[in-house]
């Protein structure tokens, strides 16, 4: 017998349900209409053709702006699972003592943690270039160079990467850790009576044990990499010149720095439909790890 | 795991994991000592000195311009983090209970547009958001930002509370609503059972979120009046030119980050379990 | 119990489309009375808003007013002009009776130009606007969001000639110039005695420059002796951020971005030579050094400031920080640095400076129209000492004649042996998406000064982009 509580049900989700419909839902539809329009900072709505869309197709930014997403997101993301699979695999398969290993679990939290805005300015202080920074200082040490060097500007991406992978790293480490922690230890000592190396055990055992959850993991940081500029924006702000601008951080200098509001817009939207599809992925693959 | 003598090799293995991971870890140490040392030594002598925290108290004079002192900013911070976390909690609590033990109509469409907001991008409908503000005359004022930033986390942690509502057996709450409970304190008897692990972490990652939130301050406030320490800290260091030098911004952001870090070190034993029991798709 | 559902549901999609319908109504309806572009509509936008508001004052004074100042920067003696305008009307309504009282109250931020710019806009549409406030060079920007007060009226003979050239839109005047910098090119004399200059030789540049004598060529084969022969380690450096300063090298290698009806124009042959220069000062010459724009403006005015770099262009108010960044009192200071001209180049017609003022603006919406314009005239007035010390303080000449004569101005060690320039100085009008135009300019500068791309494909970059991002470009 199905008794709908309707009720009951609606109560509890009235401020849940007007949040969103305020804050998700409505705004989603301005944007769609947004980026129909030029509306710019004189902020008239005027149906202007798909012009923005094909805005978008046709600067000679673009290509480089997809590549620069690319490499960015691609290389973060190859670098944050492989070493979260590597700390999760040290704190919690090699490493037994419980405090020792929460404590390294949470100072890999560290940068998580650091608010954006000290973050940055700690990454932009390190990379100094002037013989004052403390990277030069190192670099100039270590090979004898009298030249100090110019890190942002050089290697603008690096860094960028580097940087953004510092801060997710937590989050996966946490994961992957957990789910190690309940593969059965049965698996792991029928391993060694057949006398599996520990190399064996880890790829044999734990890595088949947790793909979903990398899967997951990849997923669910590629999402993030894709859609949050803010590390970018406030280390290098997309640059030098274009080196470092990715999507989601060009639809904000679009719509905030050059006041094209329309067409900041239409780069959203591109990126929220690319969004979705990874999304629906993603669905997937919970549900197959959580069966 | 119950404690056992760890076998030889085992003790072997743990001790190079050991040193594995410290050597990892160095760098991320060394760089937050580094802030402690510019905030702490004066670089003429050496010497300890407190004279970087001037701005908690006092007027600088920098460059051009006077730094004003940081607390309207930690005010703001404080009270945006504690009613944004706790709004979060109470919105989510709520309507995760309700997916999770509720039937009623609509039910399998909002459980699938939760599955789509959890992880929409925010941040991208920005521009949409602000008009919205702006037409409930919302906008430049902290209310309207702690609505949007309430709005923008309680999917996820919604979704993460409904796992851990799923989780809890319902004879707790049936016997309850037999003996003549209403629904409210039903509701009340099971949060209680879930208070340690789910909602610690979702208000654990609400707190952090909020207080380092930065974007939202700097894109929905006009003006100075409604400082938050991330924008007073923000509008010091301009990448082309920063306005305070780099031993007070250090004590600046000493004070900025020790609260979350003290806040994060005292529940992390919480956020940790809580991982475990509902690690279902945080 | 689905209908209970539906209507609900109903319900707050209605509210929600409601609350879309009524941001775009209100947006269209202040879109419309700003003008879509066309200026002429703004102007009147802006004057109903003006009679709308005007009566709500009455004749015998307005009472307790509080006026916002909105402010961004570090020059707050602008600030302080306005109270101080404010305290001497407030002493005048006392003297004839009338009962207002005005209160200023400032707002003081120091965040990116561009941020600010777009804060203003949305205080205005959100209607939270302060009355008055700090007007970048994007005046046309303002103009075209409806968020500024046509002042034309507000402006008397007692301002400089051309001074309200840069902030005049459509014949109308929209923000009113608090000062007069000027946009030159600076270098440290003591780098010259270094090399082996005689007093005499560094006495007389100024003059030969004036006279078009000594080029723009011959200034930068000086800074190029300069290094080689160990005077300083940089030749020329400038601004590591998109500004005006590379117009004014534009103009002076000859090539212009507006035309005579303020148009923007893209003068392909001048914007060759202008990256052709930079190019070769970074990457061949290596008086400039490559990586300028990453380095900061600390560092950069710490170089000027100690005579590492030997010249540097740009605004003569950036000369405080430089001043500064030296540990420099401003007579000490005077002594080592030397303002000139944009000296005569081969494709220019002669010598010249740039005016770059910086202004205030009333916001369109405020409650207090007249009392606010009341504040600008008094500033040209009996206010005007407070333009004269923020002048003095900032480097700069004064906007108003009459300040320009004061004590604190003649007798500055800096701005005395300059006021001839006020004569060679170029008043720019308000172009229409000048900010963008520059902005992808300075782009292609950063990425020439690093060497990662070439003169000819920086140009075209600039252009196709130029092209797609600017309606109104006119291809020269």
């Amino acid at each position: 017998m199905k008794k709908m509580q309707n009720g009951q049900a609606y109560p509890f989700l009235t401020p849940f349900m007007i949040l969103v419909s305020i804050f998700y839902i409505v705004p989603a539809i301005l944007t769609i209409a947004m980026s129909l329009t030029g509306l710019d900072s004189s902020f008239v709505w005027e149906w202007n053709n798909f012009n923005n869309y094909r805005k978008i197709l046709l600067d000679p930014n673009t290509g480089k702006i997809v590549l620069n997403t690319v490499v960015f997101v691609g290389c973060a993301i190859a670098l944050t699972i492989v070493l979260d699979l590597v700390i999760a695999v040290l704190v919690t398969y090699f490493i037994k003592n419980e405090s020792i290993s929460s404590f390294f679990k949470s100072l890999i939290m560290i940068p998580m943690i650091t608010p954006a805005v000290v973050y940055s300015v700690l990454w932009i202080w390190l990379l100094d270039a002037s013989e004052n920074g403390v990277v030069n200082q190192l670099y100039m040490g270590v090979t004898n160079s009298a030249i100090p060097l110019n890190w942002i500007a050089k290697y603008p991406m690096q860094i960028v990467v580097m940087a953004t992978v510092l801060t997710s790293l937590g989050f996966g480490a946490i994961n992957f850790s957990s789910a190690i922690k309940s593969i059965p230890e049965d698996q792991f000592k029928a391993a060694r009576i057949d006398g599996a190396g520990e190399w064996e055990i880890v790829s044999g055992i734990i890595l088949p044990n947790i793909r979903y959850h990398i899967q997951f993991i990849a997923l669910w940081e590629t999402l993030g990499l894709l859609t949050n500029y803010v590390t970018i924006m406030l280390i290098t702000d997309g640059g030098p010149s274009m080196q470092t601008e990715v999507w989601a951080l060009s639809a904000y200098h679009k719509a905030f720095t050059n006041q094209q509001y329309g067409y900041g817009a239409a780069i959203s939207m591109v990126l929220i439909f690319v969004v979705m599809v990874l999304m629906l992925l993603l669905n997937k693959v919970t549900s197959r790890r959580d069966a | 795991m119950a404690k056992k003598m760890l076998s030889r090799s085992e003790a072997k293995n743990q001790r190079r994991a050991v040193i594995a991971i410290t050597l990892f870890c160095l760098p991320i140490v060394a760089l937050y000592f580094t802030f402690f040392h510019l905030a702490f030594i004066d670089p003429d002598t050496g010497a300890l000195t407190l004279r970087n925290f001037q701005f908690l108290y006092t007027t600088m004079d920098k460059k051009l311009t006077q730094i004003s002192p940081i607390g309207p900013a930690m005010k703001n911070t404080v009270l945006f983090s504690v009613v944004v976390t706790a709004c979060e909690v109470v919105i989510s609590c709520m309507a995760g209970y309700a997916l999770s033990r509720l039937r009623f109509t609509g039910r399998k469409v909002i459980q699938n547009m939760l599955l789509v907001l959890r992880m929409f991008p925010n941040l991208l409908l920005l521009i949409g958001v602000l008009y919205v503000l702006m037409t409930l005359k919302l906008s430049n004022s902290l209310t309207g930002v702690i609505l949007v930033a309430i709005a923008f986390r309680i999917p996820g942690s919604t979704f993460i509370i409904k796992n851990h509502f799923d989780g809890i057996p319902r004879d707790i709450e049936n016997s309850c609503l037999v003996d003549g409970c209403t629904r409210f304190s039903a509701f009340r008897q099971v949060i209680i059972y879930l208070v340690k692990p789910g909602l610690a972490s979702i208000s654990i990652f609400s707190f952090l979120s909020a207080w380092s939130n930065y974007i939202l301050f700097n894109t929905l406030i006009f003006n100075s009046k409604t400082p938050v320490i991330a924008t007073y800290l923000k509008s010091l260091s301009r990448p082309e030119q920063m306005i305070v030098d780099y031993n007070t911004f250090a004590a600046m952001a000493i004070v900025y980050v020790l609260p979350v870090l003290v806040f994060f070190v005292i529940s992390q034993k919480a956020l940790m379990k809580g991982n475990i029991n509902g690690g279902k798709g945080v | 119990m689905k209908k209970l559902l539906s209507v609900s549901l109903c319900a707050v999609m209605a509210a929600s489309l409601a609350a879309c319908g009524g941001g775009a109504g209100t947006g269209g309806g202040a879109g419309t009375g700003g003008g879509a572009g066309v200026n002429a509509d703004a102007g009147t936008g802006v004057e109903g808003g003006n009679s709308g508001t005007g009566e709500s004052g009455g004749q015998d004074g307005y009472g307790d007013v509080t006026l916002t100042v909105g402010f961004n920067g570090d020059f707050t003696t602008m600030v302080d002009a306005v109270i101080g305008a404010a305290d001497s009307l407030n002493e005048k309504y006392a003297a004839e009776g009338i009962d207002t009282r005005i209160t200023i109250e400032a707002d003081y931020q120091t965040i990116d130009n561009t941020e600010f710019h777009n804060n203003i806009v949305f205080a205005h549409k959100s209607g939270e606007a302060p009355d008055i406030f700090i007007c970048d060079t994007d005046v046309a920007g303002f103009v075209n969001a409806g968020c500024v007060l046509d002042i034309t009226d507000v402006i008397t003979d007692s301002m400089v000639e051309g001074i309200c050239t840069p902030c005049t839109v459509d014949g109308k005047v929209y923000a009113m110039p608090f000062d007069l910098p000027l946009r030159v090119i600076y270098y440290n004399k003591n780098d010259l005695a270094k090399i082996g200059w005689s007093q005499e030789q560094i006495d007389s540049l100024p003059e030969q420059i004036q006279s078009g004598e000594f080029t723009l060529e011959d200034f930068t084969a000086l800074c190029q002796e300069v290094v080689e022969k160990g005077g300083a380690t940089y030749g020329m450096v400038h601004r590591p951020g998109a500004g005006n300063d590379f117009y004014d090298l534009l103009n002076a290698l000859g090539g212009r971005y507006y035309n005579e009806e303020g148009q923007l124009v893209f003068d392909e042959a001048g914007i060759t030579r202008l990256f052709q220069y930079l190019y070769d000062n970074a990457q061949t010459t290596k008086i400039t050094p490559e990586n300028l724009n990453q380095m900061g403006w600390d560092t950069i005015n710490q170089m000027v400031g100690t005579g590492e770099a030997f010249a540097y262009f740009g605004p003569m108010f950036s000369a405080t920080y430089v001043a500064q960044a030296a540990g420099l009192e401003t007579d000490a200071f005077a002594q080592q640095e030397q303002f000139v001209l944009f000296p005569k180049s081969a494709y220019s017609d002669g010598p010249f400076c740039t005016a770059a003022p910086q202004f205030m603006s009333i916001s369109a919406d405020t409650q207090y129209p007249e009392l606010c314009k009341e504040i600008f005239k008094e500033l040209q007035g009996d206010a005007s000492s407070y333009l004269a010390h923020h002048s003095a303080e900032t480097y700069s000449l004064s906007s108003v004649k009459a300040a320009n004569e004061m004590e604190e101005i003649t007798s500055s060690t800096i701005l005395s042996p300059v006021t001839y320039m006020a004569d060679y100085a170029q008043h720019i009008p308000a172009v229409d998406d000048a900010t963008t135009l520059r902005g992808l300019i300075f782009e292609q500068i950063t990425s020439l000064e690093l060497g990662q791309t070439t003169v000819e494909q920086a140009v075209q970059d600039v252009k196709t982009q130029a092209q797609l991002n600017i309606d109104k470009i006119i291809m020269e």
